[in-house]
């Protein structure tokens, strides 16, 4: 085998790898976050107090994955996904939270009125400022049920 | 008297509330597919509010709340695209054109036409849609299908992937409202 033939098959290998390595980049699916332990564990007064109170400490929390203890206020089902609010019936405030694709199967023996423990990722929070009536929400996404 | 007097109240309260319906759990589904490359995102975080009486109707959306299938595509989105940390929502504030033709109180698909102010990064533009009012057991059920342009909203789109994406993104609305209490 010439040197010239063996250059070219090198550089082909690393093309390839590369170009492998980059495809798996691209497609890399949405991190799940199921086996990660959150960064902090609160209570739904807790981090709801937060809005009302600390929204920069909050505003910090965007992004992060937390686990929060609550009540399941409504389950909202269709044929490809779940969303959890928690909450109680004396306050228009909530989290929703948007539960992972593959962790559907996982969550579907929740029941409103459960108390419960969701991880997701912190994806921002609405203040009724307007007055609307929709009270404060801080909303999830990529949850799970905390194990823990 | 005082009886008959309060019973009455609760029941004008009642009414009152029945003219309001909400949802923080509505859905908005986009897809910006080019030529290549299959580009969906989905937001089941929607808070929705429609006054019946009035016609009025509000959305407001976490743009960090639109999940991807990948994650580079969340990243793009959020940082090159939408720019999340600077805009971190979009709303629709406006109202019901032809409220006459819907009737609130009784199981039916009635067409919606709907007008008013759509902001999406940073940008409001005066916007006309159309879809649906679908009342199911007094529970109004909102849907509609259109398109936006993203240039219309200062979202510009990189040479080197113009091909991948989409000028103009199909945007669902589903949104299942209940009374507010």
């Amino acid at each position: 085998m010439g040197n010239k033939l063996k250059y070219t098959l090198v550089i082909l290998a690393v093309i390839a790898i590369a170009g492998v390595i980059v495809l798996k980049y691209v497609n890399k699916a949405a991190d799940d976050f199921s086996d990660t332990a959150p960064k902090a564990t609160y209570s739904f007064k807790a981090i709801m107090d937060k809005m009302s109170n600390d929204t920069s400490s909050l505003r910090s929390l965007v992004h992060e994955l937390v686990a929060v203890k609550g009540v399941i206020k409504k389950i909202t089902k269709d044929s490809t996904s779940t969303r959890v609010e928690l909450g109680d019936s004396s306050t228009a405030s909530s989290i929703t939270c948007q539960i992972d694709d593959r962790h559907q199967a996982s969550c579907s023996f929740l029941k409103e009125g459960q108390p419960v423990c969701i991880k997701g990722k912190i994806a921002g929070f609405n203040i009724d400022l307007d007055d609307l009536g929709l009270g404060n929400t801080l909303e999830m996404n990529y949850c799970s049920l905390e194990k823990k | 008297m005082k009886q008959t007097l309060f019973s009455l109240l609760v029941f004008v309260a009642l009414q009152t509330n029945a003219q309001r319906f909400m949802t923080k759990t509505g859905a908005i589904d986009f897809g910006a597919t080019g030529a290549i490359e299959k580009i969906e995102g989905s937001n089941k975080s929607v808070a929705c509010l429609l006054d019946s009486k009035s016609g009025s109707l509000d959305f407001i959306i976490q743009i960090k709340s639109f999940v991807f299938e990948k994650q580079l595509m969340q990243e793009h989105f959020n940082e090159n695209y939408m720019e999340s940390d600077k805009f971190p929502k979009a709303s629709f504030k406006g109202s019901i054109s032809n409220l006459a033709a819907i009737n609130f109180a009784k199981d039916g698909d009635y067409p919606a036409d709907v007008t008013g102010k759509l902001m999406i990064h940073g940008v409001t533009k005066d916007v006309k849609f159309s879809g649906k009012v679908i009342i199911k057991g007094g529970k109004p059920e909102l849907k509609s299908a259109f398109s936006v342009l993203l240039a219309d909203y200062g979202i510009i789109i990189p040479g080197a992937v113009k091909d991948k994406i989409s000028k103009d993104v199909k945007i669902n609305v589903n949104c299942t409202l209940e009374a507010m209490k």
